[in-house]
């Protein structure tokens, strides 16, 4: 049974239609969803260089989106925001591994073949890697 | 999804892709959609060849043969009160798939995914890879895993 569903949000236009989405599939299956931001920031970096101010503004950020996610969900559904920093890709299937939930629905950044190389697509990792199903939304 | 929506299953008679097909079953239930099962290759059972081949079975095997064979799976599992149908497509196979999901306006693509990594899909190509970058509507890519994602 699916009861977990997780579902990265970066505020972009394709995470809110995973959120849209996510909250379909929720209602249909009684599911959890559990909303993971991902600050794509090395941690090294933070210790090292960034001032608190900078820290401060992007968990700022960071709660904007997770706030705006928590607040698309109607009443009765239950769900919760977890903020993480460090690679996306990395940090969602570590997330993944930890919790083992049922679901993961993303949204793509639609990049075709040769960008999607070139630049990395966090959904594209997130799929080869996961153990458990993985959709992605478009 | 919409009601008149629908969900398009490639089927290739692999594990995973009977365990998209079991998790799509699962899904037309709930949502009460039609699913299309689709078997998209570069041959059909018109390519096939009756002579003797000095090549190994893998590659002169039937794909007639083969085709029947994954529709008789199909068949087995579907219930009764699930509308479906099974259609054969000939051409490149992630492109007929989104193409076809197109065709149907499906609002979703189950997939089984072959389990390369990064490297070996770039290499060899992976046809779930190249759906979920193409397709318009959304994917969900089914892993090797226990048993099919039930709701």
């Amino acid at each position: 049974m699916v009861k977990n569903i997780l579902v990265p949000v970066d505020g972009s236009e394709g995470s809110d239609r995973a959120v849209v989405q996510a909250i379909a599939m929720a209602e249909i299956c009684e599911a959890k969803l559990n909303f993971l931001y991902v600050a794509n920031i090395n941690q090294l970096a933070i210790n090292a260089f960034l001032s608190d101010a900078i820290l401060e503004a992007v968990t700022k950020a960071g709660s904007v989106i997770l706030d705006r996610a928590m607040e698309m969900v109607p009443s009765g559904i239950e769900k919760e925001a977890f903020s993480e920093t460090g690679s996306p890709a990395v940090v969602i299937l570590d997330f993944a591994a930890e919790r083992n939930p049922d679901l993961i629905v993303m949204g793509s950044r639609g990049l075709g073949v040769v960008k999607g190389v070139l630049l990395g697509s966090v959904s594209q990792y997130v799929v080869e890697q996961s153990k458990c199903p993985v959709m992605v939304v478009k | 999804m919409r009601e008149d929506s629908c969900i398009v299953v490639p089927m290739d008679g692999s594990e995973t892709s009977i365990l998209a097909m079991d998790t799509a079953l699962n899904l037309a239930q709930v949502l009460d959609v039609k699913i299309f099962f689709l078997h998209a290759a570069y041959f059909d059972s018109s390519t096939d060849d009756d002579s003797d081949s000095w090549l190994p079975d893998i590659v002169t095997v039937s794909v007639g043969d083969m085709i029947e064979d994954v529709r008789r799976v199909v068949e087995e599992r579907l219930p009764k009160e699930i509308r479906a149908e099974f259609v054969e497509r000939v051409g490149d196979p992630a492109k007929v798939v989104v193409d076809f999901a197109r065709e149907k306006k499906a609002g979703l693509i189950v997939i089984g995914a072959r389990g390369l990594s990064t490297m070996e899909g770039f290499f060899m190509g992976s046809v779930s890879q190249e759906v979920m970058e193409t397709a318009d509507c959304a994917v969900l890519i089914i892993k090797q895993q226990k048993e099919a994602f039930s709701w």
